[in-house]
């Protein structure tokens, strides 16, 4: 056991951050370029920062981290009258705000505004939660939920585009998410389960259905159909389900 | 060491920051500001609330060197130069919000974007948004009060 001399007056609990951060050489780059750039040197990128610190504290020591934060082309969010397209460096805050998103999917941008807290939606960003793939957290789900799409910039060139819920292991810069013709879905989400469970549902123009349950992995278990019913792991998703899906049906229709 | 220029309360600062420093040790053990406290170091229950750029964020899971650039505000800054507190200061003290005191700093830097954010809120805002911040010994309703009150008699003044 150590106690405080003289020269440390004020090592009192709350009196600074418990955890030691190692060492890091950082980097700041400002293009999409430059951060691959540094990817491939082995950099690890760090967005809002929620997650990455919190890993930090807990003994993750990255040789070199790249701040995204002046990373403009990531913060991009845009409307091409088919494709909604959300940078990954677009906070959570700003997807809700955001007059285009508002726009063209209000359901998108009520179900945005109630992620993690206020002081989280502030930092944390999209990518930033998708990545971190931490059951609890709900980009996954509702981007599942809307069909949407992750499109990766590769450390060696090229894109990779996978499904949203499945983006985790994927491996390159995450660039955007990619949400098609999303005035036609209409989302509701579950979260009286909160850190157990997660459900989102998408209903489709066309008919078809998309339910994403969250809370249980890495990625989100994800069924699509006309009824889209989840192979479920345990009697108590599917008593869950089974109750909660007819409810946001009821909730969807009602508006 | 990391180069930043940053704004503390509205007083210029330019110097060098380590790159593995949070915020909150950066403001506490560089700026003596030691009204911003640490409680559970993980983002979750907001004792280490300060604003970034009007923002509230939590400090203690924010590197110092992103707020290269940016504004800094912590409880220290929003007592004036005479001494007289923010009204939510005072609508703290008038509803007997402190306890322990502990979470009182995050609780009414939160607050402040709040009332910046939604300057006449419904007691379903104030609730959604002090949600984000933890308690221990008040219970929260005085904590929502004393908001409600200060907001309404901001909305009074002429």
């Amino acid at each position: 056991m150590t106690t405080a001399g003289p020269s440390s007056p004020a090592e009192l609990v709350g009196s600074h951050s418990g955890f030691r951060i190692a060492p890091f050489e950082l980097a700041r780059p400002s293009t999409v370029d430059e951060t691959l750039a540094l990817m491939r040197e082995g950099a690890t990128v760090m967005g809002g920062g929620l997650d990455l610190v919190d890993r930090m504290k807990a003994g993750l020591s990255p040789r070199c981290i790249a701040s995204l934060s002046r990373v403009e082309a990531l913060k991009a969010v845009s409307f091409d009258g088919q494709t909604l397209r959300i940078g990954a460096g677009t906070t959570h805050r700003c997807v809700s705000s955001d007059t285009q998103v508002n726009a063209v999917f209000p359901d998108l941008a009520r179900i945005w505004s109630g992620i993690g807290n206020v002081r989280i939606r502030a930092r944390g960003t999209v990518g930033g939660n998708l990545m971190a793939a931490m059951p609890a957290y709900e980009a996954a789900t509702i981007l599942a939920a809307c069909g949407a799409e992750a499109v990766f910039g590769d450390v060696d060139g090229g894109a990779r585009v996978v499904p949203a819920g499945q983006a985790v292991d994927t491996g390159g810069l995450l660039l955007y998410v990619a949400i098609a013709e999303p005035g036609k879905i209409r989302l509701s989400i579950d979260r009286s389960l909160r850190d157990y469970a997660l459900v989102v549902r998408g209903d489709f123009a066309d008919g078809r259905v998309i339910v994403a349950l969250g809370g249980l992995g890495r990625n989100p278990l994800v069924a699509v159909g006309d009824k889209a019913e989840i192979p479920v792991l345990s009697g108590f998703h599917a008593d869950y389900l089974s109750a909660v899906l007819p409810r946001l049906l009821e909730r969807m229709r009602r508006g | 060491m990391v180069e930043i220029n940053c704004t503390i309360n509205g007083e210029a600062w330019s110097g060098e920051v380590e790159e593995s420093r949070v915020l909150v040790d950066f403001l506490r053990r560089e700026h003596q500001l030691t009204g911003t406290r640490v409680a559970c170091d993980h983002a979750a229950c907001g004792a280490c609330t300060v604003l970034l750029d009007g923002l509230p964020v939590a400090a203690c899971a924010t590197l110092a060197f992103e707020a290269d650039g940016g504004a800094i505000s912590t409880i220290e800054g929003l007592t004036g130069a005479d001494g007289r507190l923010h009204p939510l200061q005072q609508a703290f003290l008038d509803e007997s919000v402190f306890q322990c005191g502990f979470c009182s700093s995050g609780m009414i830097m939160l607050a402040t974007a709040l009332l910046d954010a939604k300057p006449d809120p419904s007691r379903q805002d104030i609730v959604e948004w002090m949600g984000a911040n933890v308690c221990r010994c008040t219970g929260y309703s005085q904590i929502i009060d004393a908001i409600a009150h200060c907001a309404g008699k901001q909305k009074r003044l002429p």
